[in-house]
């Protein structure tokens, strides 16, 4: 894919006012592109900023978060002037499905009222044609145009899954940002989604990001992965390329610890915990936990090595590599 | 695998059935509509022996965990038995279970919410032996603490005895709540779900500690819907649906060799890890029916691509299967998974108690159709004018003026009315409405035999209560009597009549 990016996140850093006056730093300039059509993956573990990272796309952040760098949409900055510039964007342009969305529908409002309310809103389509509109997006995601007045509680979950996606399509975005859009999903009901996910994407040429923990269901959906680790992205490529050939030993350790059904490897879990986002990390945040860390991973930051092109890691391990095969 | 010389199982469960019932509300109990029940439990059989874990795999709503409830007696069985250590705990009162409770412990799935917060880790582990009295002075109790938490992998236990749940991780809170169960020194524990709350980097970390105690010699009986830690870690797996058990036989035999479409669909969908490794995912439409209604036959087959006819009726049994590659696997399915094993399963995929009932019933109720439906009908004509016949005979005693042909008469129409009410109407709840229900019912078979319910029952009611209000008014006003004239002149002449 050697299109413009049509979504570019530059050094994306976010920290949170905590009440004792300290502030958390839980994203770490993040910097990634997505291209047209493309789906990448966001995995790791809880807390490692996955979900602030598309919050902060969206502009969705409480005010207790300063956010720093540019989060670009066609080239234009649309983080540039906070609120003023986002809000054109979100939900037209840049959709979501929030973690548990199935979970957050008005209970006492019906499922097609509330798909039309973002149309209103943002003045995509009213009256009978965003009626018409959301009869088709619920066919869209396999619901019956008939079940437009349905209330939430006379869906199952699944359904309710795919109508929060037919909600996020409402306003006819280009990026859809999925945040752990099969959590709470049995492995059929998940299978669904994730095969009406990928039907989306290619069908409608939508661009999208998709968040999770479980990095099986990256590597049947997406073509790229970033494994995030405290707040940065640590290693960024292919998705074929990054199971084959880890270049960080987070995402090898991870993969390890990730039982697959017909595999005989011992899985094995990481030891250790995550550090505090709200002391400075010294060194590399990974090498406490690290089964491959050597002398300089406790001091010197690693830096970002594109160990080959469209693969990139942080990782000291790399620096050898680098140096010994020059690119 | 299971120890040698082994002392028999530690758990053994046989036929459990466990319902729940559905309220009806007032509305509902007013307008007589029947009485719902959520099947959720419904024939399991499975053993777990001392060293062994089973997994029980299924989706959310398919009755694992009702299973785990029911086997630690926390949920009450409507039928089967549940053996452990060779007692019978069935019917086993809360007292005689007391002491068992220490044998069998339960981990649950989200160790945010299973441990008290204002509780230490000290106290939290203490508890158990409190309630058991058991630890003896607090010194000894302390020593327990410290040796739970180091066997479940909480070292140094100095550094953890103090602390709030608030200050530990997920993976350790689980470590706390095994901790807890630990302490009693159980010989069976029923995890649900252990680390499905927790993520993926420290899940390994907690199933390896469960093994390490399988391997101690405790069994494991755990709730999972996660097949592929299922098939790492168990022993066993049995995969259920919709409260059955479809496939059971050892770990690696059924996830490599599945013989049931529900469990080679359930492999297909789950997600590998090599993204070249595309596989065809088998996906299934709809969800898991509602178990209030269960379907009838196979309960799989309205979601099963290989359904054939005869499965809306035939609701296989678990067998070996021709394709299986060990004796202890076996499948419910009659298509993908028929067996050869004679002795215990007939030639349509039924087993031999199913073929017992069958044979118990008339022959009729296998034919299908108008032919049943005649059939049906016979046996109502025949029924009916039997007990009719006899019920007239009876009424023939009661003083009246009626003729003995017309008493005839009200005792068929009053008992067609009542066995109407009865076998066709809703399911009664007192015993005698039930036998006899059950008793026409098991003739007719579960079928629609084609009576629309509500009016029969309403028409024979009606009925009823006019015939009854015929035989007291005849009882004490003679009608259609020689002397009938004269009594009527006389009762419209009494005084009553004359206000």
């Amino acid at each position: 894919m050697s299109r413009e990016p049509i979504l570019s996140v530059e050094d994306l850093h976010v920290w949170f006012d905590l009440s004792g006056g300290s502030e958390l730093h839980a994203v770490q300039g993040v910097s990634f592109d997505l291209r047209p059509g493309e789906r990448m993956g966001l995995v790791g573990e809880s807390g490692c900023g996955k979900t602030t990272t598309i919050l902060a796309m969206m502009g969705l952040l409480p005010s207790s978060a300063s956010v720093a760098g540019s989060v670009s949409l066609d080239g234009e900055n649309i983080m540039a002037k906070g609120e003023d510039t986002v809000s054109p964007h979100r939900w037209k342009d840049i959709a979501m499905v929030f973690q548990g969305a199935m979970n957050a529908f008005n209970p006492v409002k019906t499922i097609g009222s509330q798909i039309v309310e973002p149309m209103e809103l943002h003045g995509t389509a009213t009256g009978k044609a965003a009626r018409g509109q959301t009869r088709e997006l619920l066919e869209l995601v396999g619901i019956s145009g008939d079940r437009v007045n349905n209330y939430p509680h006379e869906f199952s979950g699944g359904m309710r899954q795919r109508a929060a996606i037919a909600l996020a399509l409402a306003c006819e975005p280009r990026v859809l940002l999925a945040d752990e859009p099969t959590t709470a999903l049995d492995v059929m009901v998940q299978a669904q989604i994730l095969e009406l996910l990928v039907r989306l994407t290619r069908d409608l040429g939508l661009s999208m990001i998709l968040v999770t923990h479980d990095l099986p269901v990256v590597a049947q959906v997406c073509d790229r992965a970033a494994v995030m680790y405290a707040g940065e992205i640590v290693e960024m490529g292919a998705m074929s390329s990054i199971y084959h050939d880890p270049r960080h030993p987070y995402t090898r350790m991870l993969f390890g610890a990730t039982p697959d059904l017909l595999g005989d490897a011992d899985v094995l879990s990481i030891p250790g915990a995550p550090p505090r986002l709200d002391r400075e990390i010294v060194g590399c945040p990974f090498a406490p936990r690290c089964d491959s860390a050597f002398a300089p991973c406790a001091t010197v930051a690693p830096r970002r090595m594109e160990t080959s092109p469209g693969h990139e890691a942080v990782c000291h391990l790399n620096d050898h590599v680098v140096a010994k095969e020059p690119a | 695998m299971s120890t040698t010389a082994e002392p028999g199982p530690l758990l053994e469960v046989d036929d459990l059935v466990t319902r729940y019932p559905v309220s009806r509300g007032v509305v509902g109990t007013l307008k007589r509509q029947p009485r719902l029940q959520v099947h959720a439990v419904e024939g399991v059989s499975f053993s777990v022996g001392p060293g062994e874990m089973v997994a029980l795999v299924g989706e959310s709503g398919c009755g694992k965990t009702s299973t785990a409830q029911t086997v630690i007696r926390m949920v009450d069985n409507q039928g089967g038995s549940i053996r452990f250590d060779g007692r019978d705990i069935t019917g086993m009162s809360a007292g005689g279970m007391r002491p068992l409770r220490r044998e069998i412990q339960m981990i649950y799935q989200d160790p945010y919410e299973s441990l008290d917060p204002r509780f230490r880790v000290r106290d939290t582990i203490e508890e158990p032996l409190l309630v058991h009295k058991l630890g003896g002075s607090s010194k000894q109790r302390e020593q327990k603490v410290l040796e739970a938490l180091k066997r479940a992998g909480l070292t140094p236990p100095d550094l953890f005895i103090d602390r709030f749940p608030h200050e530990l991780s997920g993976g350790q809170r689980q470590r706390v709540a095994i901790a807890a169960s630990l302490v009693l020194d159980p010989k069976l524990l029923v995890a649900d779900e252990p680390v499905s709350m927790l993520d993926v980097s420290v899940r390994a970390g907690i199933l390896s500690l469960l093994d390490g105690l399988r391997r101690e010699g405790m069994g494991i009986l755990m709730i999972t819907h996660d097949l592929s830690t299922a098939a790492h870690f168990a022993d066993r797996i049995a995969v259920m649906y919709l409260g059955r058990i479809v496939e059971e036989g050892p770990a690696q035999e059924v996830v490599r060799n599945p013989q049931h479409p529900y469990t080679r669909a359930l492999i297909s969908v789950v997600p590998k890890r090599d993204p070249n490794e595309q596989t065809v995912p088998q996906i299934l439409t709809g969800e898991t029916p509602n178990p209030v209604h269960v379907p009838s036959g196979c309960r799989f087959h309205p979601r099963c691509p290989v359904a054939e006819e005869a499965c809306r009726t035939i609701d296989p049994s678990l067998q070996r299967p021709n394709g299986a590659n060990v004796p202890e696997h076996r499948a419910a399915c009659i298509v993908t998974a028929p067996g050869p094993s004679a002795d215990e399963v007939g030639p349509d995929g039924r087993s031999a108690g199913q073929l017992a009932a069958a044979a118990l019933r008339p022959a009729a109720l296998e034919l299908s159709g108008w032919w049943r439906r005649a059939w049906a009908l016979l046996i109502d004509v025949v029924v009916v004018l039997a007990g009719g016949v006899a019920l007239g005979g009876v009424l023939a005693f009661v003083p009246g003026s009626l003729g003995s042909n017309l008493r005839l008469g009200i005792g068929v129409v009053l008992f067609s009315a009542l066995y109407f009410t009865i076998a066709h109407g809703s399911t009664g709840q007192t015993l005698g409405k039930r036998a006899l229900g059950v008793a026409v019912r098991d003739v007719h078979g579960s079928g629609p035999i084609g009576y629309p319910r509500a009016f029969v029952r309403w028409l024979a009611f009606a009925v009823c209560t006019l015939l009854a209000v015929v035989l007291i008014v005849d009882l004490l006003f003679p009608l259609w009597d020689d002397r009938h004239q004269a009594l009527h002149d006389k009762v419209a002449s009494s005084s009553v009549f004359q206000v």
